[in-house]
């Protein structure tokens, strides 16, 4: 029943999700359109005259489905017509726009507009003006508009369920197989550094939360709080590889080896050799981080009855730590884990560029740095996804170890 | 040894945020003191504020008499060149000419980029965490405040709510973006949304079915709000913002701050439903004091000291975001080089340490002193 009701709660989720990454492309500014003409006119030199542009900036807005209306419903004013969708040329449409709110009619708007663009006089467009009736209070009526199902957020919606994410322009490919590739990459590299970052972490805090403790690892572990993990990652990289220092790790990518001519165990060997410094880099902050909290969980665990009970009994301290205090003191960090592995998401696109791997990470940075937003906004949703269906499992588990927690929260108290 | 920490952590922020104050008077290409026409003058200063009283042929013709250089006697964006080429500060020819911490591929000096990287650390550190407790007490603050039953509305006031959404949407927005010239536009959205109030709280007074009241769940709609945030991964959203608009420093700064508040908001969350119990709460309440009075005249002062903790630890993230941010190359423009900038810059030139090693340590030591700050207040809660 709970994971039923858990399950339902995942679709506003992703509908809310989906919506603000449409959100987020609408909304920004910046002309996509108008910056692949200027390359395509550094490329090939045309496009000088305005009916060739204005062409040419045509067809790519079909492409991107700029002529549909934005949403299923829209509030515009009265003087506005459907037509106005169909004229994506910015500069032409705030022309139009201009002309619109001095007189308050479509028609007349595009008349004096198609004048402009057959370059008539400025006195002929007076006359036109001044014959014209002025209907301005036309612009101040809103009107609420059902647009029907053909609108750009439908089809965006439609084009995920089939797991179209959209075009790359740097790739000049789809964005969905571009994931595809990525994905196996980022989630061999963060379930490496979650499984190892746990295990450390567990081991580190057991360590720590002996009587006396161990002065150098908390040292160590304080450090490692703050040490940014790039800047380790630039370390590493400058000590360890290249052959400056030390040349014991490859410098960079993922595999050196090409499929054909090497067996699927020397693939995977080798994967694992490029992933060495990479998982490290990640798993220290986690390992830092559950250290601590395990640490603490372990002390207040420490003085309960039960604790005193299994002294009493006479069992010897370490089954006392691992057998009884550990399992109890792992049940907070549950909670943690689904967070940690909402945030590796954003940990390792940086570690991804830096040791250039190609997970989804790296793709996103190569695509944010030309402007390529349909496969930022991908890569966006797909983490934003992957994050909330990780949260979703964590629930879940967190119910089936212990299940006096339910569905309210447990922070939520009074009235 | 936990109190040595706390005062080593607070003497070292003290420095950082002296030298980024200051940082002008203390790595600047021109003078702090010098007399031109027999007029004492402060080079170094006029520049801080932008403009200079001196011509620019002045410093060539040799008219000016230079008093007092600052300790490193260049900027940041100063170029040596007779000092290019990675200049090593073991070097005592380099030494000898102010380059304390050697120079870069150009001949930058790396001393006055560290120095001047402390007032950028500062500045991401202090706006970012200010923009995210607005935010979050904007938020979380409410939602705790509030909870799921103070807000009671009738349905006429919740109807003509989502109208005045809409008026606000299209007299205040699309009406004067989308037209060239609409000059009544905010008066006539006033003027609609006056006779809206009118009709919904006067003449639909009497109705029955409009007045019944429902209550608005603040907080459920805020704390699921905040959850769904929480699941946006904040790396890639700041990479689909800063790749679809060019921004400068200061909007990287909005933007870490507007994607940061979260740890602060469900802090001050818990702590408002905690405050909301407490029997002061309730004899000021019984006092007849209005929700506004009791917001910001006794929770919000009393809400405040326990967000310390989550503030150093937001300026501490925030720091670090710009610096992830500076490192991949992406948000701050070109020519302004932070220490994390410094650190990715090192890559090109292993054998130059003197590039990566004092900008890594200023950033290590900088955040973990707030980390410390942050475990001792901690603890001197507790």
């Amino acid at each position: 029943m709970y994971f039923l009701r858990r399950a339902l709660l995942l679709i506003p989720t992703v509908i809310a999700i989906v919506i603000c990454v449409f959100l987020l492309a609408e909304v920004l500014p910046g002309d996509i359109i108008a910056d692949k003409l200027q390359s395509a006119v550094s490329e090939e030199g045309m496009l000088r005259n305005p009916q060739a542009r204005e062409a040419a900036y045509g067809i790519l807005a079909q492409k991107m489905r700029l002529d549909l209306p934005p949403f299923y419903v829209s509030i515009r004013s009265l003087s506005e017509s459907d037509t106005l969708q169909h004229i994506v040329l910015p500069e032409r449409r705030a022309r139009i726009m201009d002309y619109l709110s001095q007189s308050g009619n479509m028609q007349q708007a595009l008349r004096m507009d198609s004048m402009y663009t057959a370059h008539q006089p400025p006195e002929n467009q007076a006359i036109l003006q001044r014959q014209e009736s002025k209907n301005q209070w036309r612009n101040y009526i809103p009107v609420i508009k059902w647009q029907g199902w053909h609108n750009r957020f439908h089809q965006y919606f439609i084009g995920l369920l089939h797991g179209d994410f959209g075009y790359s322009y740097t790739q000049k490919r789809g964005v969905a197989p571009i994931l595809a590739e990525a994905l196996p990459v980022t989630l061999a590299l963060n379930l490496l550094a979650i499984i190892f970052g746990i295990l450390i972490g567990i081991l580190c805090g057991l360590i720590l939360s002996r009587d006396g403790g161990a002065p150098l690892l908390r040292i160590i572990i304080d450090a490692a709080f703050a040490l940014p993990s790039f800047g380790v990652a630039t370390l590493l990289l400058l000590f360890f590889t290249g052959g400056t220092y030390l040349n014991w790790f490859p410098i960079s990518g993922f595999s050196e080896l090409q499929s054909e001519d090497a067996s699927a165990m020397e693939m995977l060997g080798d994967h694992l050799y490029h992933l060495i410094l990479p998982v490290f880099v990640l798993a220290y902050p986690i390992a830092a981080m559950i250290a601590r909290q395990l640490e603490q969980s372990i002390r207040m665990q420490l003085d309960s009855d039960y604790i005193v009970t299994a002294r009493a009994k006479g069992l010897a301290k370490y089954p006392i730590l691992i057998g009884h205090a550990l399992p109890n003191a792992l049940l907070p960090l549950i909670a943690n884990f689904s967070a940690l592995v909402a945030g590796l998401f954003s940990g390792s696109v940086i570690i991804e560029n830096i040791f250039s791997i190609p997970g989804i990470g790296s793709k996103a940075f190569a695509a944010a740095r030309f402007q390529d937003y349909p496969l930022v906004t991908g890569a966006l949703l797909l983490a934003a996804l992957m994050t909330v269906l990780a949260h979703f499992l964590g629930d879940i588990l967190y119910t089936r170890v212990d299940p006096r927690i339910r569905f309210s929260s447990p922070n939520r108290t009074g009235s | 040894m936990k109190g040595l920490a706390q005062k080593l952590a607070m003497g070292w922020l003290i420095a950082v945020i002296l030298t980024g104050c200051f940082a002008n008077f203390i790595a600047n290409s021109y003078p702090l003191l010098c007399r031109y026409k027999s007029h004492l003058r402060s080079p170094a200063l006029e520049s801080s504020f932008g403009y200079s009283s001196i011509p620019l042929q002045a410093w060539t013709s040799g008219e000016i008499q230079v008093l007092m250089m600052p300790p490193i006697p260049y900027s940041n964006t100063s170029v040596d060149m007779l000092h290019s080429g990675y200049a090593s500060p073991l070097d005592n020819n380099s030494r000898a000419n102010g380059h304390y911490l050697g120079t870069g591929s150009l001949g930058e000096d790396m001393g006055a980029i560290i120095i001047l990287g402390c007032r950028y650390a500062l500045l991401t550190g202090f706006f970012a965490t200010l923009i995210a407790l607005i935010l979050g007490l904007i938020i979380g603050g409410t939602a705790g405040f509030l909870g799921d039953q103070k807000i009671q509305m009738s349905r006429s006031q919740l109807i003509l709510a989502a109208i005045s959404l809409g008026i606000l949407w299209f007299y205040g927005w699309h009406i004067p973006h989308s037209f060239g010239n609409m000059p009544f536009s905010w008066g006539i959205g006033f003027l609609i949304f006056g006779l809206m109030y009118l009709i919904f709280n006067i003449l639909l007074s009497k109705s029955i079915f409009f007045q019944k009241k429902m209550i608005f769940p603040a907080d459920l709609i805020l704390s699921r709000g905040m959850e769904f945030f929480q699941s946006l991964p904040l790396m890639l959203l700041l990479f689909a913002i800063i790749s679809l608009s060019r921004p400068s420093i200061y909007i990287v700064i909005a933007i870490i701050g507007c994607t940061g508040w979260s740890g602060i908001a469900q802090l001050s969350r818990a702590e408002m439903l905690r405050i909301r119990e407490m029997s002061y709460m309730e004899s000021a309440r019984a006092s007849g004091l209005s929700l506004w009075q009791l917001y910001f005249r006794h929770a919000l002062p009393n809400l405040l000291p326990s967000l310390r903790v989550a503030l150093i630890f937001t300026a501490a993230g925030a720091i670090l975001a710009e610096a992830s941010l500076s490192f991949l190359g992406l948000g701050t423009p070109p020519e302004l080089i932070t220490w994390a900038k410094l650190l990715s810059l090192s890559r090109e030139m292993p054998s130059a340490w003197w590039i990566s090693v004092p900008a890594g340590l200023m950033l290590f030591l900088t955040v973990s002193a707030l980390y410390a700050l942050s475990s001792g207040l901690k603890e001197s809660k507790n």
